[in-house]
């Protein structure tokens, strides 16, 4: 059976058919599509030189590797902004290798994200463990500037375990199709406010809520942008130090409307650095997604501001 | 088989070896009824060749070859290998995957060529009864 006649050429990933030599015996139509292969001019050239710098040297190391041990190597090799798992498998014909077979599999990005979201999860956990017990063993003398240094480690990994939930949520947010739709602009800047109340109830912060008595629609769902704004001012309540103050305001504008949420720190510090001026990813994804738009100002004395401005409804 | 009444038509599985083609004469012989011999192409090839010829010289009244090739390799064939389907650390199992696809393709020439029975010739000594 010629590979060309098959079910190679139907396969939705790259496949290259190679002799024991590493030149290419046959490649698919994704193989073509996926790595600019000159089509026609594929028999016989050697399949590594279809790759450049390392996944070259990766495809030639493997080929030598396959045809010697006569079994399947597998190693992920990056080409261009994709990333691929490689399976390498020999044709076996009375125990040696007569061919080669590459299958290239796409890494799906997001897939690669939530595996390193759970995979750092384990030493955010360890860490945070350590940091207690030393936190429960401080005494003495000096115990207080101690604990005082333990408890700011503790803060810290509080926010890288923030991130890493927030890229995990970027890429959850990618992963759906936006869904705008008409939605009460009033009572989406409520329901935040009463999240932002609740966290700052618990976390002893400073809170002014400003909504006005009416507000037109918007165009979004409003569901979601709701989960992303509440989880958004729940952590930055939740991350601050004590006595932060902040302001969760709406207010009509341009025919939408702007939703801003201001952070200061104690006594005008900020509770954040002023470097700072990224919106997070995942609720400049969330917003964005609907159509809207994040911007994030820094300033010494103003504090931290994040505004969302959603379009009107149609 | 259809529940009630005559068989009038069916619609056999057939790959144009031993089994099925003596099962073709046999349905006919047994039932005196039609039969439609169904192909499926899975990418086995060489298999198919002479295959409506061969089938119609054993009494079939009509030969349909699907090309399943395109369906079978996308959504059947690639989650295998996603999921590092190997039976027993050799088997690929092409043969198990392709048999719901070849199934399910069947019933629908059944229906097309109005036939009111499907059969095959899967044993009852094997899984193969069971895939299908």
């Amino acid at each position: 059976m010629s590979p060309g006649q098959s079910l190679l050429p139907f396969l939705p990933a790259p496949v290259a058919v190679a002799d024991p030599e590493g030149r290419a015996v046959y490649v698919n139509p994704e193989f073509v599509r996926a790595f600019d292969a000159p089509e026609g001019q594929v028999h016989g050239r050697p399949l590594a030189k279809f790759f450049a710098g390392g996944a070259r040297e990766a495809v030639l190391v493997a080929t030598a590797r396959v045809c010697a041990e006569v079994r399947v190597v597998r190693f992920l090799l990056r080409e261009s902004d994709a990333a691929y798992a490689v399976s390498a498998a020999p044709i076996e014909a009375e125990g040696a290798a007569v061919g080669l077979v590459f299958l290239f599999s796409q890494e799906p990005t997001g897939e690669q994200v939530l595996s390193f979201h759970r995979e750092i999860q384990e030493p955010i956990d360890d860490l945070a463990h350590c940091l207690d017990s030393l936190l429960e063993q401080t005494g003495g003398r000096r115990a207080e500037r101690f604990r005082g240094q333990v408890e700011e480690g503790l803060r810290a990994l509080e926010r890288v375990r923030k991130w890493s939930d927030e890229l995990r949520d970027f890429v959850a947010t990618r992963s759906h199709e936006p869904a705008a739709r008409r939605c009460d602009a009033l009572e989406l800047a409520h329901q935040v406010g009463e999240a932002a109340g609740g966290a700052a109830r618990r976390t002893g912060h400073a809170l002014e809520v400003l909504i006005p008595a009416t507000l037109p629609d918007v165009s979004c769902d409003g569901a979601r942008l709701s989960a992303a704004l509440v989880r958004f001012v729940r952590d930055r309540l939740e991350l601050a130090r004590e006595g932060s103050r902040f302001t969760w305001a709406a207010k009509a504008l341009g025919g939408g409307v702007l939703l801003s949420f201001t952070e200061m720190g104690s006594e005008g510090a900020l509770s954040f650095g002023t470097d700072d001026d990224t919106p997070p990813a995942a609720l400049s994804n969330a917003v964005q997604a609907q159509g809207g738009s994040v911007a994030r100002v820094a300033d010494p004395v103003a504090g931290v501001t994040t505004t969302v401005h959603l379009p009107g409804a149609e | 088989m259809a529940s009630g009444g005559a068989v009038k038509r069916v619609c056999l599985a057939y790959s144009g070896g031993l089994d099925t083609s003596v099962i073709l004469r046999w349905l006919i012989e047994q039932y005196d009824c039609e039969v439609v011999a169904y192909c499926a192409d899975v990418g086995q090839e060489e298999e198919l060749d002479g295959l409506p010829e061969k089938a119609k010289s054993s009494g079939a009244v009509d030969c349909v070859i699907r090309d399943l090739r395109e369906e079978f390799a996308r959504e059947y064939v690639w989650f295998a290998i996603r999921a590092g389907a190997v039976y027993e650390g050799t088997y690929l199992l092409g043969t198990a995957l392709a048999r719901p696809l070849i199934a399910k393709h069947q019933v629908e020439v059944a229906r097309e060529t109005g036939c009111d029975a499907v059969a095959h010739g899967a044993t009852g000594k094997g899984n193969d009864q069971v895939r299908f």
